[in-house]
């Protein structure tokens, strides 16, 4: 902080400079901002996963600023910015305890609606029931084919490698019912919440993302405030996890070179270690 | 005559420091202003030719920047800290921020 | 001007009534013309930025009374909202009771995506043009043919999962370690992350013993009761000292009067963080001063596609930051210069 007797010595310190430097500000006209049209980016942008996390940008959801809810990238259409980062979100729920004390955080975590996002539900236009309506014969043993549909998901069904070789399709979806998950209890599992089966596997990663440390949150810093929680399958897709922990994306602009310059000018100056 | 050429020097006299006043204050008041004008003048003549530079300027003060900044940069020291190090770390910041705050 | 040649022009002076006469004309003239010239810029100036003599004249944000404070902002929400053609809030919220900030980065999950920094730039409302951005992300070469496993004892980097890049382990270095190759921050692949790369973002440190603190001679940048170092930008004077004492180069300087277009303006503002700056006062990472000090995260924590971003209260152990400092690999960028930053990096 400031002391009294500091302040008197900027003051003075202050005053000589101010007497030079106003000339030169006073001169300063405010440059009419030269306004481009709205480069506030594309309607249509991604969080985490290109093609699996796309949602819609909607202007004036925060009034009092003009906020949209997103802001998005016009080189990418990345989402850079959150105007409300609880939006097209529903309360978390009941978590199951972990023996650890992050337990009693999850009061007022939220998560984002998995199943409004995915792209097979939104094409098809129905629940994944809507398709397959009831358990036949193939998701009986493990016995993995070659897929009639979904071929984007699973590019070949026969060498899937989550696992490595051990797992196949109906270890995690239900075959009892399409619209669910399940773990190797048998436990159903809402696709929203897969942390609840990943997390038998995974227990060290599901332990970190309970504490904060693996994953990402959006909302209020402090412990136990208002966080959206980014669910597993927000960043990895579980069919291609071993090729891409995280699906590579692209990247946003460089910074602008100075005037003149090209990128070899920096070639020299770039560093081999040490001063 | 004496007396006469006294009055007349005196009177001479008198005007001349009349005209000696008026003149010193004119002088004074023309100082003053060429002051006042040279020190707006030059003024303006350092704006006018800041901005006629500025264009230049900018872009020699930014590479100069980023030069330093590269140079920074480039040197690169990274030690990871030990348990007992991180500790040590973590007591001298919190030490250091209650003294400042209280 | 010499003696000698003084005396002559006295005396030329009292000699030649001429030359008097025609130095007094001059000087009348003069004095009209240098009337024209420097009150007609000065009137409009007076009209158009009243608001700026106003605020030069302020004192430092820290010496003012509740009154004076209020002034000055309502003064600053008057001509942004005018400026912006918007309604602009340039908030006050006090420093948060028993808070010290700190950040943590993980580098083994960055990949280079600089969604922070266009995150940033938004929130923050730096110039497009000239573009200021606070955080630079640097691409680093992974491998490092200095040292070998074998000198381990002598302090050789700690091989990881993303590879051995020249990271030390600590307590026991008897030499500085460099990362070997080559550093960029202008890379520009098609997708992020590549191969042998790996990404090191780079912003203000928040030091808890600041260099550019001590090196201001008018204390325009100071330490917040939360650790972190903001500036008045109406009494920085831009001498640009603290820029040359940051070890981080982490301080962007208004050479020009910085661009920003109306409708890109984030109009939620805080008198020590976003506000828009002006030409000649230097800017830097407040941590999102604005928005931390209503709760939220930073806007760079936000943005980051792969969570390798984290924020938190330094005096809370239940804190993710602290939890980190606990359980991961850490390390300080510079160490070595004891400005003690409290801006961490660390690796699964």
């Amino acid at each position: 902080m400031i002391s009294p007797k500091k302040y008197v010595r900027a003051t003075v310190f202050y005053g000589f400079f101010a007497v030079v430097t106003s000339g030169l500000v006073l001169q300063d006209m405010p440059s009419q901002a030269t306004t481009p049209e709205d480069k506030s980016g594309a309607k249509e942008c991604y969080e985490s996963i290109k093609g699996a996390t796309e949602l819609v940008k909607k202007d004036n959801v925060v009034p009092k600023y003009g906020y949209p809810n997103v802001k998005c990238s016009p080189t990418t259409g990345a989402v850079l910015w959150y105007g409300d980062p609880y939006d097209d979100t529903e309360p978390m729920g009941d978590m199951p305890t972990f023996g650890d004390h992050t337990d009693g955080d999850f009061a007022q975590a939220v998560i984002r609606t998995r199943t409004k996002h995915l792209k097979t539900i939104i094409q098809n236009g129905t629940k994944c029931s809507g398709c397959h309506p009831a358990a036949d014969a193939t998701t009986q043993k493990n016995d993995p084919r070659e897929l009639m549909m979904h071929q984007d998901i699973v590019s070949n069904a026969t060498k899937l490698q989550h696992g490595r070789g051990a797992i196949w399709c109906f270890d995690c979806h239900n075959a009892a019912n399409r619209d669910t998950l399940v773990d190797h209890k048998g436990q159903e599992i809402s696709l929203n919440e897969p942390y609840k089966l990943c997390g038998s596997c995974h227990g060290v990663t599901y332990s970190e993302w309970r504490m904060g440390l693996h994953g990402k949150r959006t909302g209020e810093w402090r412990v136990g405030g208002k966080k959206r929680w980014w669910t597993c399958t927000e960043c990895h897709n579980p069919h291609t996890v071993q090729e891409h922990r995280f699906q590579p994306i692209a990247p946003e602009l460089p910074p602008a070179l100075p005037r003149g310059m090209t990128k070899d000018d920096f070639k020299g100056a770039s560093g081999h270690g040490g001063h | 005559m004496a007396e006469k050429q006294m009055e007349s020097v005196s009177t001479q006299k008198e005007r001349n420091e009349v005209v000696a006043d008026k003149r010193g204050f004119l002088r004074l008041a023309g100082a003053t202003l060429g002051v006042v004008v040279a020190a707006c003048w030059t003024g303006l003549a350092i704006t006018k030719s800041a901005q006629k530079v500025e264009g230049a300027n900018t872009r020699a003060h930014s590479v100069d920047e980023e030069l330093r900044q590269q140079q920074i940069m480039a040197g690169k020291k990274m030690v990871v800290m030990t348990q007992e190090e991180k500790q040590k770390m973590l007591d001298r910041i919190l030490r250091n921020h209650y003294r400042t705050v209280s | 001007m010499s003696e000698d040649k003084r005396k002559n022009d006295i005396d030329e002076g009292q000699d030649d009534g001429t030359t008097k006469e025609s130095r007094r004309d001059f000087l009348k003239k003069m004095g009209v013309a240098a009337a024209v010239t420097t009150v007609a810029p000065a009137a409009t100036a007076a009209t158009t930025k009243a608001a700026s003599i106003a605020e030069h004249l302020q004192t430092h944000f820290e010496m003012m009374s509740d009154s004076q404070k209020e002034a000055a902002i309502a003064r600053l929400e008057k001509r942004y909202s005018e400026q912006f053609e918007k309604q602009v809030t340039v908030a006050n919220t006090p420093a948060p009771d028993e808070v010290l900030f700190g950040y943590a980065l993980n580098i083994s999950k960055c990949i280079g995506c600089r969604r922070c920094v266009e995150a940033c730039v938004r929130e923050n409302n730096q110039s497009r043009d000239p573009a200021i951005q606070w955080i630079r992300v640097l691409q680093m070469e992974r491998g490092n043919d200095t040292f070998e496993l074998e000198n381990w004892h002598k302090g050789s980097p700690s091989s990881s999962r993303i590879g051995d890049y020249g990271v030390q382990s600590g307590g026991h270095a008897d030499k500085a370690v460099g990362i070997s190759g080559h550093t960029d921050h202008y890379y520009e692949p098609e997708q992020v992350p590549e191969e042998n790369a790996f990404y090191f973002p780079v912003q203000c440190q928040q030091c808890e013993d600041p260099a550019c603190v001590r090196a201001c001679p008018v204390q325009a940048t100071y330490r917040d009761p939360n650790g972190i170092v903001v500036i008045d930008y109406n009494w920085c004077i831009g001498c640009r000292m603290c820029q040359l004492a940051c070890p981080y180069w982490a301080r962007r300087f208004n050479w020009s009067e910085p661009a920003l277009p109306n409708e890109e303006m984030n109009p939620k503002t805080h008198y020590l963080g976003n506000r828009p700056r002006m030409r000649g006062v230097m800017e830097k990472c407040t941590f999102c001063l604005q928005r931390v000090r209503d709760g939220r995260y930073p806007a760079c924590v936000e943005a980051c596609p792969v969570g390798a971003r984290k924020f938190g209260n330094l005096l809370d152990p239940e804190s993710e930051v602290r939890k980190i400092l606990a359980t991961k690999k850490v390390f300080r960028f510079k160490e070595d210069f004891n400005t003690e930053p409290k801006f961490f990096y660390y690796m699964d």
